[in-house]
């Protein structure tokens, strides 16, 4: 193990699951909590128009991507709020929309699109340092607005209303959180791929739910396991010469597995215990 | 007596119509105000109004608010919450200390303290490291009245506190509750109009418009003069009211209130 690190391609793989952790442990722990899991999965895909029309212009695809996955996420919350449009109906129209969109731009731009696979499944062992510094520079934004905002985001998120009832400011933090999760979206795009990026933001989250049910230890516990199935996933995609997204996902839901199959058995021996009391 | 909220000729609704309509109420310190009447009838709109969450189509509502934290403590009908959101108690009782300019600052120990104190006082001290989702319907009540206490409010408004709660606790509730209003005025919005009654030092009936009882003993006949659809039904010594179907048009046109009073009569 200790040998593949002397590879660059390999150190940068390391330090980008280990980047993406943080961010999605703190974006996919809120997504979660406020079950935000379906809007995700529509900014996610309708980022792709964004895509399309990096490649169609000739500038950085990630930067087509964000203003379209901002832009999705912030039409989204309008169109639900202010039309009788419905959230989950404005969701698939987006996500359809903004993936009909890339795949025009792509077609209309001539010659070879490169990397385009890249974008769909991801490609953690080609990223490059200006992806790694992209991630690192919205990981700090990330771990700051947390740090300084955790209560009002905790408190906004449980009970919006209540929150209003208090003047607090609830609007403005939708919209903030709104961005973050969208960009944390896009900047992970390059390790997952818009396929499974989702995966990043829901499977240790939701397993870290299992065991640990406060906001914060979600966020914590999710990071670790989201490093250490990262990293046992990039393993064995190199021993058995397979695609790494895809054997990270499958080490994600391993482990939600096993973990569930460990709550499960311990309840069963805490609901023996709790009868043989009586 | 102080003034702290003063709604005056207030009309209200949303976009598919009006839901209250010329509505004036004046909540005193250390009132105690039972808001009765159908569903539908713009109960929760008008607290909504008083909270500031909506604002009024037309006519104003004055808050005399001079004190610093929240003026209002509010507990919402359970049914908003997501049950399964991962909070601990202690957490969502601090969350009544949140205010517009307190994002930053932290929680001091004190503020952990009296949440604590607040907690033991309604005998759920030992839960305040569980997360909502591990409490009992009533016990989360608890935790919500907790929240809506901790700032000290002047004002304490309860909307349908009674829904998940043990009898055992209504009971106790309504206690601390005469208890809570030695030093604030509470308005308790309820279907179960027949207890809250007994307990309230006042009246709101809110069916499009509000009719205002000085007292918390109604008769049929100031019943049928505000047009409300309500019947009194006493059991011993505590007057009950219950709710009868009602047209509330505004024609004055009573007498289908009184045209079955005896259906509603026990004995």
């Amino acid at each position: 193990m200790a040998g593949i690190l002397s590879y660059d391609f390999v150190r940068h793989a390391v330090e980008a699951a280990f980047l993406a952790s943080i961010t999605c442990g703190f974006i996919g722990a809120y997504i979660v909590a406020r079950r935000m899991v379906f809007i995700s999965g529509g900014i996610t895909h309708a980022s792709f128009g964004g895509i399309g029309l990096g490649y169609f212009l000739g500038i950085n695809p990630i930067f087509g991507a964000a203003i379209f996955s901002i832009m999705s996420a912030f039409g989204i919350r309008l169109v639900s709020k202010q039309t009788d449009i419905r959230e989950d109906s404005a969701i698939g129209i987006l996500w359809s929309f903004g993936m009909a969109v890339g795949i025009i731009f792509i077609y209309l731009t001539p010659g070879y699109a490169p990397n385009l696979m890249s974008y769909l499944f991801g490609s953690i062992l080609t990223v490059t340092s200006t992806d790694l510094g992209l991630m690192g520079i919205l990981a700090t934004v990330t771990v700051t607005v947390f740090m300084l905002f955790y209560r009002t985001i905790l408190f906004i998120s449980f009970d919006e209303e209540y929150a209003r009832s208090h003047n607090a400011p609830v609007e403005t933090f939708n919209y903030l959180m709104l961005t973050l999760v969208a960009l944390v979206i896009v900047i992970n795009i390059r390790v997952a791929g818009i396929i499974l990026v989702i995966s990043y933001l829901t499977i240790p989250q939701s397993t870290a739910n299992l065991f640990v049910n406060d906001l914060k230890k979600i966020i914590i516990l999710s990071m670790i396991i989201s490093f250490a199935g990262s990293m046992t996933g990039l393993f064995l995609s190199y021993y058995w010469n397979i695609p790494s997204g895809a054997t990270i996902i499958f080490v994600f839901v391993l482990i939600f597995m096993i973990a569930r199959g460990i709550v499960y058995l311990r309840d069963l021996k805490l609901r023996k215990i709790s009868i043989s009391d009586r | 007596m102080n003034e702290l909220i003063k709604l005056d000729n207030v009309t209200a609704g949303y976009d598919n119509g009006i839901v209250l309509r010329d509505v004036s109420l004046t909540v005193y310190d250390r009132d105690f105000i039972g808001v009765i009447g159908p569903n539908g009838g713009g109960k929760t709109t008008l607290i909504k109004l008083i909270l500031g969450l909506i604002k009024p189509l037309s006519g104003t509502i004055q808050r005399f608010d001079n004190q610093e934290g929240s003026f209002i403590g509010y507990l919402p009908q359970q049914s908003q919450i997501d049950r399964k959101f991962p909070i601990t108690v202690q957490d969502i009782v601090l969350s009544g200390l949140m205010s517009a300019g307190k994002g930053l600052s932290r929680y001091t120990s004190k503020d952990k303290k009296q949440a604590f104190d607040l907690l033991g006082q309604m005998g759920i001290g030992h839960l305040a490291k569980r997360t909502a989702g591990e409490l009992s319907g009533g016990q989360l009540q608890r935790v919500f009245i907790c929240r809506a206490l901790i700032s000290s409010p002047k004002l304490l408004i309860l909307d349908e506190p009674n829904t998940f709660v043990d009898n055992r606790f209504e009971h106790e509730m309504y206690e601390l509750l005469q208890q809570f209003n030695q030093k604030m005025a509470i308005m308790i919005i309820s279907h179960d109009v027949g207890t809250i009654s007994y307990f309230v030092k006042t009246i709101a009936c809110v069916n499009t418009y509000l009719h205002y009882h000085p007292s918390n003993i109604i008769t049929e006949e100031q019943l049928a003069g505000y047009n409300c659809p309500l019947q009194i039904i006493t059991h011993g010594d505590v007057p009950h009211t219950v709710l009868q179907k009602h047209d509330h048009s505004h024609d004055h046109d009573h007498d289908h209130n009184l045209t079955h009073p005896e259906d509603h009569k026990h004995e």
